[in-house]
């Protein structure tokens, strides 16, 4: 049988194998192309549209492309998200990264409770998570009467809430897991040896945390910092539950072009600027996050 | 650091992980220069001792003291040590030359004198063209030899070894021994080898510690330890041995006849004039030292004989191995192992052969087989 087979003959078997992988093939391919590329093709397209007197347009050009270059609101809004979702980053990769480490020296049932702590969030709505947070910065909420119990504050701060700082410090806060997770694991990769080794060729515990640990999560921490840009820069609902009307954010710009300004084409040439930021941004991080060394 | 006087000093180190005794009061003294091997099964403790003077775990109690000063809580960073590990630990995010150079580079050596030694280290084990790999584009081989490179760049007093020839294929084994062998004589450098290969053990070092159980069975060295075993441990686990209880008389200085299942038992040890007459002791015999001799034999030659039934033969190569019992001790079949020669007449499983051997080829073992 098997000295038969190895002709290469096309028998009965070979062809219905023939037609499974055909059918492999389009689920593999199929479902994304439907579900992902149509979609965005779609965009793509209506981003070069225009309406009128409320209705589409189909005559192809760059004006939207034009209209959001020429205006200096949209501009600023665009370079104001970019710079949050950069703070989010930041602030974001300093404290993951001081929690992931935090957590990978402990030992045993906690480190792994804690973790699962980090988890939870997760799995819970956006939605709700936010107006956990808006509750915890409002006038009443948790942190001005801890920050008066501290005596830090004589009275409540409307600064934390409906403005551009109640907008970064809920990203934050929503964003940290999805920072924290990546980091956790890339040093809880790194064999006790390495450090050790470290250590025994004369390194300082500072030393070998520069010039061990660091590099050798570097890859890690790319891609949290990464995971916490890309949903930052592009979120619409934390702005606009928490941002108030000082909170503007580009997320909120093309909600809007969806909804009160029914400018859909608009709304998609926004879009799709925004997705070549983020695949950029997921590019260059892709880069930055499988050195040299890794990719031998 | 001391200079001159390198001298490694173990007193009483114990060590217990959550209530069990992995080190039992270990006393080893290492001199400067010395290769010591440490070897034991795994489970031993051998390990953790390697650990302990390498400051990667602190030790339950005890003291460790190199060239006079205590080193038992120092810092590992700040030991005059280094380590090649078992799975070499080099860092993968570094190139050969960038591992090799770490031990200068975080003692702040300038850049000016850190490229040549790392030249110079990587000559000493022929990896010269590998500067700039990664060590996953590496062989095992070639990455123990950067790993031997960089302990060897710091320039240390004692380097400990922990199995590193465990991951090598047999022949490479071979070539790294009589490498480590003669670098160790060059750079007279303390070599503390651990390892649970006691080939290995006998090849390399001046001196072994057997370890078992977290307590040294024997220190010595390679021949004394094969020779002259000082417990059924070392005896079994360095080799083959046949183990004979018995009852020791005393007759001459260190010759004494001994009464085993087999009878009277001539022996010659000089461990024995320290033994009280009457001593339940255990005799070790090589395999490779009982002979068949013809039963009308030279007695002269052979002072113990004994009659007995081949139960079986089992050719293994170089040698064969004959197992005999004697009618009078059926319980303790003995193993010999003769030359393979061809065309010499074979003894068959069932055969009444005469096994002889001499009274300095038994050990005498000041404790009986538990």
């Amino acid at each position: 049988m098997a000295a038969l087979s190895t002709t290469g003959r096309p028998g009965h078997p070979d062809r219905r194998r023939g037609w499974l992988h055909l059918f492999w093939l389009a689920t593999v391919y199929g479902i994304p192309a439907i579900l992902i590329v149509l979609p965005l093709l779609t965009f793509l397209m209506f981003g070069f549209w225009s309406v009128e007197e409320g209705r589409i347009l189909r005559d192809f050009s760059f004006d939207n492309y034009f209209a959001f270059a020429g205006n200096e609101s949209y501009t600023r809004v665009f370079t104001g998200t970019l710079f949050l979702a950069l703070r989010v980053m930041i602030i974001n990769v300093l404290l993951g990264f001081a929690v992931a480490y935090f957590l990978s020296r402990l030992e045993g049932r906690l480190k792994y409770a804690l973790v699962l702590g980090l988890i939870v969030p997760l799995l819970m709505s956006y939605i709700i998570k936010i107006y956990a947070i808006r509750g915890i910065l409002g006038t009443s909420g948790l942190l001005n009467k801890l920050l008066i119990f501290l005596g830090i504050l004589s009275q409540p701060s409307d600064l934390f809430l409906f403005n551009l700082t109640a907008v970064l410090i809920t990203l934050s806060l929503a964003l940290l897991p999805f920072t924290i997770l990546p980091i956790f694991i890339a040093l809880e990769k790194i064999p006790a040896n390495y450090l050790e080794a470290s250590a025994d060729l004369g390194a300082t515990p500072w030393q070998t945390f520069r010039r061990v640990t660091l590099p050798m999560a570097l890859p890690g921490t790319v891609v949290g910092g990464m995971f916490c840009f890309v949903l930052a820069v592009g979120d619409f609902l934390a702005p606009e539950l928490v941002g108030g009307t000082r909170g503007f954010t580009y997320g909120r710009l093309v909600f809007s072009q969806f909804g009160m300004a029914f400018n859909w084409p608009f709304g998609a040439a926004l879009s799709v600027i925004l997705l070549i930021v983020s695949l950029g941004v997921i590019v260059a991080a892709g880069r930055l996050g499988s050195p040299k060394w890794l990719r031998q | 650091m001391a200079q001159g006087d390198g001298r490694l000093q173990i007193e009483r180190l114990s060590k217990n992980y959550g209530g069990v005794q992995v080190l039992d009061a270990v006393e080893l003294t290492v001199d400067d220069g010395e290769f010591l091997t440490i070897l034991g099964p795994s489970g031993s403790g051998k390990t953790t001792i390697l650990r302990l003077i390498g400051g990667f775990t602190e030790p339950s109690g005890g003291r460790i003291t190199f060239g006079g000063s205590d080193v038992t809580h120092m810092p590992i960073y700040r030991r005059p040590f280094n380590t090649v590990f078992q799975d070499y630990a080099l860092f993968p995010h570094m190139t050969v030359a960038q591992n090799v150079a770490y031990g200068l580079v975080v003692r702040g050596v300038p850049k000016a004198e850190i490229t040549p030694r790392v030249g110079e280290a990587l000559a000493v084990v022929s990896l010269e063209g590998f500067m700039d790999r990664y060590p996953t584009q590496l062989s095992g081989g070639q990455r123990q030899r950067v790993a031997l490179a960089r302990a060897l760049i710091c320039q240390p007093r004692l380097i400990l070894l922990d199995e590193p020839l465990a991951a090598l294929d047999a022949e490479l084994r071979r070539q790294m021994r009589a490498f480590l062998k003669s670098l160790q004589r060059q750079l007279r450098i303390t070599f503390v080898f651990v390892t649970h290969d006691q080939e290995e053990a006998i090849s390399m070092s001046d001196r072994i510690c057997v370890i078992n159980q977290g307590k040294i069975e024997q220190i010595g060295a390679p021949k004394e330890i094969y020779y002259r075993p000082a417990t059924p441990f070392v005896a079994t686990f360095f080799g083959d041995n046949n183990l004979l209880p018995g009852h020791l008389h005393h007759d001459r200085r260190d010759t004494a006849n001994v009464d085993t299942p087999f009878g009277k038992i001539v022996v010659r040890d000089p461990r024995v004039v320290d033994l009280p007459a009457n001593a339940a002791i255990t005799i070790a015999v090589r395999p490779e030292a009982l002979h068949i001799v013809a039963a009308s034999g030279d007695a002269a030659t052979h002072d113990n004989r004994f009659a007995g039934q081949v139960l079986s033969v089992e050719f293994v190569g170089a040698t064969s191995q004959i197992r005999v019992a004697a009618p009078a001790a059926p319980d303790h079949p003995l193993l010999l192992k003769v030359p393979s020669l061809a065309g010499e007449s074979a003894v068959r499983p069932g055969d009444q052969v005469t096994v002889a051997w001499r009274a300095q080829d038994c050990a005498v073992l000041p404790a009986t087989l538990v």
